[in-house]
């Protein structure tokens, strides 16, 4: 028989030591759950803006509470303060944690000081699903978006985040891109900040 | 976690409150000669509230969590330990152990960390119900629930932090 040492099983979630719990989830049960929240709230509301304002919710709340537990886990107590700063973070460390792998690119808009933008290749979420012709613009990617929004605002950035597709030549499906406006605070208190 | 830590910090008053992103408090707890006067108890208070300016502006020429000894009023000292997310937990106190007031406030860290839920309740009913200061235990007692049917996961989960917190303050602060 082979000497197994003890472990401990916690029997509440939450008592686990956080430093643990890198754990992965099957990419099956979460694209089931997804599609299950976009479907849920498809029959709540009537029209597209809002039914991308809700997803956005929801992105919100994972996107406040993962900004906490990657700054304790990950960054060892250090608190991002500087724009360049965060979105580093969001581009390198929230979207490994979340999906695996750094995003494709993180750029700033050429028309406008405060916009900046994340691209993917193909977002996570819209892996499994497809947009009717007649939603138009709707983007499942509005749950990314709050995610990203959430982590933003918590740090103390506030900003406007959305999803949009961007057709590229030469591929079949267009790039993702999600686009973020910040506020004008973040803009003062950084060219004072120097 | 809370039995691993043993030496306890020396300080005879103490008033500890968290103050979440949106200047709302969400927690606060005091020990100490300060409980037997009022008025002491109050004068605490507001001292950790004028303190939250010189905290905003501190916070943002750091990335440092722990803020350390960042205000003084006669013999007492504002320590302050900035989270990711802006929530402040703030420790009135006089004593000079630096390195136990750092550990206290990362042993809260971890527990707000893991219970960030129930913070974000609180938050969202006290934004709604409109009262300025409440403390975990009052709250409890706000909910209506009957007395015959359990309580919801949530307040029984609320009672858990309420204890958890409870018992690592006193930890510390009990001479």
């Amino acid at each position: 028989m082979i000497g197994v040492g003890k472990v401990k099983q916690y029997t509440n979630v939450l008592d686990k030591p956080l430093s643990k719990g890198k754990q992965e989830v099957s990419l099956s049960a979460f694209a089931f759950l997804f599609s299950e929240l976009v479907q849920y709230n498809q029959t709540q509301v009537d029209n597209i803006a809002e039914l991308e304002r809700r997803l956005e919710d929801a992105g919100y709340g994972v996107g406040v509470r993962v900004l906490e537990l990657l700054c304790h886990r990950d960054k060892g107590n250090r608190r991002e303060t500087r724009l360049l700063g965060i979105l580093s973070f969001v581009h390198s460390t929230v979207w490994k944690v979340l999906f695996g792998k750094v995003a494709d690119s993180l750029e700033k808009g050429t028309e406008h000081e405060d916009e900046y933008m994340i691209s993917e290749k193909e977002l996570l979420v819209n892996r499994f699903i497809s947009i009717p012709k007649d939603m138009g613009t709707f983007n499942c990617g509005a749950f990314v978006a709050g995610i990203v929004r959430g982590v933003l605002d918590s740090a103390g950035f506030p900003a406007t985040v959305s999803a949009h597709f961007v057709p590229m030549e030469g591929q079949q499906r267009p790039r993702t891109t999600i686009l973020i406006k910040f506020a004008e605070e973040v803009l003062t208190r950084e060219a004072r900040l120097g | 976690m809370v039995e691993t830590f043993v030496k306890s910090v020396m300080a005879s008053t103490a008033c500890f409150v968290i103050v979440s992103r949106n200047d709302i408090p969400i927690y606060e707890a005091e020990v100490g000669s300060a409980l037997k006067k009022e008025e002491a108890a109050h004068q605490h208070q507001f001292i950790l509230h004028a303190a939250l300016d010189i905290v905003q502006d501190l916070a943002w020429t750091t990335s440092a969590m722990f803020l350390k000894a960042m205000d003084r009023f006669s013999d007492l000292v504002v320590s302050v330990y900035v989270t990711a997310g802006h929530t402040r937990l703030m420790l009135l106190h006089d004593s000079r152990n630096e390195d136990g007031i750092k550990s206290f406030f990362q042993e809260v860290h971890e527990l707000y960390i893991k219970r960030q839920h129930i913070y974000d309740l609180f938050s969202k009913q006290l934004v709604e119900m409109n009262r300025s200061i409440c403390m975990v235990d009052q709250l409890v007692e706000l909910h209506p629930y009957s007395g015959s049917s359990p309580p919801p996961i949530g307040m029984v989960d609320a009672l858990l932090v309420y204890h958890n917190l409870c018992n690592v303050f006193m930890l510390y602060f009990h001479k």
